[in-house]
């Protein structure tokens, strides 16, 4: 096991060192950034000094050999925009995106879990049959059309959730979270909606097959001759054969709502590191985007490894081969 | 029985009423970067800390200089102003302000690094500041200043106590934001929102809001819910297209203004070859002044604000609104002449036209792809084989300051005439910084001279003549750029619970609002 954990973290080290190589360059070709920051009533003068102090009147090569220099002392480099240091600003906003994808994940969950089951036990059933029509829509439609609809829907027209906005927050585990008081939640529901949906569907189609592959086994057979209560047979024994390729498409959905839930946080004006990431292009902040995407980098890769291992630890085929 | 109920309802609608107007809800586009007041000269942090720290001049909705935390300024010889402060103003925390205060305000701004900043050019002319004692300082310049008081207007005054050897940061965790201002800040969260309030030792008058919540929310579509939702009582940076559906909601007051932003094109006049403009031969038609006027007289900016903006600007020929040069009427504007655009273009010697690529960035100037097409259109009329390119703004920007185009469009806004003369049509001069946004490097002896004299100009009526002329050298002659229009401000919110005057510069904060 921990020969298995180190051989994946140099190899995760070698990708995070490539990924900040592409990013620094792909950066640097767009443009000068300080033509950008500055108004236009900056003085000759005062753009020498922004730049020599970004450091970026220094050849590129020295750029980036700097930057990693200091990176690997942990420090990431000083945000342009908010002359903040990149990573803080980056992690004060990470719990608002965090508590938004680990929400909507248990949506999806409990959305498409039972429908999926059901739908799987009985696939010629009206139930089955509608939900899959609709698992199809809600893939076709677009995320900011939904998410304007919810809006219009909810908030305009019936006035029961508020329209936009992250709920007060409280300190929970070191970390500032709204979804744990009713108005937080009343905020994050429509969001969290929003980007559940798609996962929903897409989650219900897997849960759907798996379950209707599984009840053709033979090993549902056996508990069935042997007497077994049918919801047993399902909750226990179905499900936890049903898991496995559900566990890597939520680890797979995961790590994409934790990094790209950009157009859901611009629309509801989550204050999250998605809409940072889109900030942070638009004025070619070059330390908040690099940081920003290494950072992703190292949060999929850790989500992946999380996944790994809890595949060793559910599926006691894989267990004896690790 | 039915009576009572009625009266016991209505007297906890009118309470809760009550209770709720004290309250202000703003839904802002402008999202702030930082709450340091000297960190970066941007409307998104100008209206984010002008409720919260006093400028050492204010100006009026008109754009004149009015008294603030200065009662009076005196130039006693062309070097030298008096400048009196008002007595008996307390900090937030009841701190009084302190001479020490105003001079660290601007000598913070004068040695602050690491900062996108913007504010250097409003102070660097002040050489030196005394305390003359019984509130009075006494102001040095270096060279003769007329625009001293203008420029204070931009200068926000902060506790030397609480800012000094403080950055950025510690004004966005409220460490060092005790100002002198109407509110102070409670709660910031960066991106999120802000929780401002009431400020209980302010000089000036009463304030209409205990609170004040500003979320910034960036789209557009969730901002207009917001308010349609009564989540927020008041929004900005309304799109032109949701404008007759909110003065359809109930209560909803839409208000507009012309805003002294100038959105122009820019013009390679100086370069014999320009990489995008190519006569026959392969040379700059731009550098003749006809082929430029033959441009100007073949837009019709009329149309192009009605039909590219659905009406929501000021079609124009002069580059500032006229109350910038001292005129008080509105700008003229010059009828579309394709007739005479065409004799000009003959004249000129480009009978058959010439190729011509207009440069624009796509993400920053609402309608910016719309009037750029439309301007197309309306030199192909005339001949000239236009294309069009659009831009992500981070691209298309920094290239444009490297005279990587010959046709580009851009906005400038400010409300001081002298910054846009020698910004954009100062020849250019490095060294002394004249010209700085003169992308076209645009150059005119006569009107360099203009400007030098107008900087120089302490009577405002002479300075505002001198403006007027060279603007007129310099548009109406040389054509050196092409003004089109002046967008709009456009503002709505709960007209039964506020009012709202929308400042010139186009901040949006709860200082420009009143109880209704």
């Amino acid at each position: 096991m921990l020969s298995y954990l180190l051989r994946r973290i140099t190899g995760a080290s070698l990708v995070i060192l490539a990924i900040s190589f592409i990013v620094f360059m792909g950066l640097f070709q767009i443009g000068d950034p300080v033509e950008l920051l500055l108004p236009d009533t900056a003085t000759l003068e005062e753009r020498q000094l922004v730049r020599q102090h970004w450091g970026l009147d220094r050849p590129l090569w020295e750029q980036y050999l700097s930057f990693l220099t200091r990176a690997t002392a942990g420090d990431f480099g000083q945000s342009f925009v908010f002359s903040e240091p990149a990573l803080d600003v980056i992690l004060a906003r990470f719990p608002a995106t965090a508590e938004l994808a680990v929400l909507s994940l248990l949506l999806s969950v409990a959305i498409s879990f039972p429908v999926g089951v059901a739908a799987g036990m009985n696939p010629d059933s009206v139930v089955s049959r509608i939900a899959s029509s609709t698992a199809v829509v809600l893939l076709s439609l677009p995320g900011f059309w939904v998410a304007i609809l919810l809006i219009s829907f909810f908030a305009v027209n019936l006035g029961w959730l508020p329209a936009t906005g992250r709920g007060p927050t409280q300190e929970i585990l070191g970390m500032r979270l709204s979804i744990f008081s009713w108005s937080g939640l009343r905020h994050a529901i429509l969001p969290a909606l929003n980007l559940a949906l798609p996962i929903s569907a897409l989650l219900f189609r897997m849960v759907r097959a798996s379950v209707m592959e599984a009840r053709r086994s033979d090993y549902v057979r056996f508990a069935r001759s042997k007497g077994l209560h049918p919801r047993r047979i399902v909750w226990v024994h179905i499900l936890r054969n049903v898991m496995l390729p559900v566990i890597t498409v939520l680890g797979l959905e995961l790590g994409g709502l934790l990094a790209f839930a950009v157009v859901t946080e611009s629309i509801f004006a989550w204050p999250g590191v998605g809409r940072l990431l889109i900030e942070a292009i638009s004025l070619l902040d070059r330390p908040l985007v690099v940081t920003y995407l290494l950072f992703v980098v190292a949060v999929i890769i850790l989500i992946n490894l999380v996944v790994d291992i809890l595949y060793v630890v559910l599926d006691p085929r894989v267990r004896g081969r690790a | 029985m039915r009576a009572r109920t009625i009266i016991t309802l209505l007297a906890t609608a009118l309470a809760a009423s009550a209770a709720y107007a004290e309250e202000l809800r703003i839904g802002t586009k402008l999202t702030p970067s930082s709450l340091d007041p000297h960190y970066f000269n941007s409307a998104e942090n100008e209206s984010a800390t002008e409720p919260v720290f006093d400028k050492l001049v204010a100006i009026s909705l008109d754009g004149q200089p009015t008294p603030s935390l200065a009662t009076a300024w005196e130039n006693i010889d062309p070097l030298t102003w008096r400048i009196t402060i008002r007595p008996d103003v307390k900090f937030h925390n009841g701190d009084p302000l302190l001479m020490s205060d105003v001079i660290f305000s601007i000598e913070r701004i004068k040695s602050i690094t690491g900062t996108p900043g913007g504010y250097l050019p409003y102070v660097a002319g002040i050489e030196s500041i005394t305390d003359e004692g019984g509130n009075v300082l006494l102001v040095k310049t270096a060279k003769p200043d007329p625009m001293l008081a203008y420029n204070l207007t931009r200068v926000s005054v902060v506790q030397e106590k609480a800012a000094d050897g403080r950055s950025a940061t510690d004004f966005n965790q409220l460490n060092s934001t005790n100002g002198t201002g109407p509110y102070a800040v409670k709660e910031y969260v960066a991106g999120s929102h802000a929780i401002y309030e009431k400020n209980p030792h302010y000089w000036g008058s009463e304030q209409p809001w205990d609170t004040v919540t500003v979320r910034y929310i960036g789209d557009d579509a969730a901002r207009m819910s917001s308010l349609l939702a009564g989540d927020v009582d008041l929004v900005d940076a309304v799109p032109t297209a949701d404008i007759k559906r909110l003065e359809a909601g109930r209560n909803i007051d839409v208000s507009q203004r012309a805003s002294v932003r100038i959105q122009y094109y820019g013009l390679d006049v100086s370069r014999q070859e320009s990489p995008f403009a190519k006569g026959p031969k392969g040379e700059n038609p731009l550098v003749d002044v006809r082929v430029r006027e033959a441009i100007s007289l073949a837009i019709d900016r009329k149309a192009i604000v009605d039909f590219a903006l659905d009406g929501s600007g000021t079609a124009t020929s002069e580059f500032v609104i006229p109350q910038l040069i001292g005129e008080d009427r509105d700008p003229k504007v010059a009828e579309a002449d394709l007739e005479k655009a065409r004799a000009l273009l003959a004249d000129a010697g480009y009978e058959s036209g010439f190729e011509l690529t207009i440069h624009s960035g796509n993400d920053r100037y609402p309608g910016a792809d719309r009037v750029v097409q439309a301007t197309a259109q309306s030199l192909a009329r005339i001949g000239i084989k236009v294309n069009v390119a659009l831009l992500p703004n981070n691209i298309f920007f920094p290239e444009a300051s490297k005279q990587a185009y010959s046709f580009f469009f851009l906005g400038y806004g400010t409300l001081d005439s002298s910054e846009i003369l020698k910004a954009l049509f100062h020849s250019r001069d490095e060294n002394r910084g004249f010209g700085m946004s003169n992308r076209g490097r645009y150059s005119n002896e006569a009107v360099d001279a203009l400007i030098q004299a107008a900087l120089g100009t302490f009577d405002t009526a002479e300075r505002m003549n001198i403006y007027g002329e060279a603007f007129r050298k310099a548009i109406d002659e040389d054509f050196a750029y092409i003004p089109l229009y002046y967008p709009v401000y456009v503002v709505a919110f709960d007209g039964a619970k506020l009012g709202y005057d929308i400042p010139l510069e186009g901040y949006t904060s709860a200082i420009h609002s009143k109880r209704n």
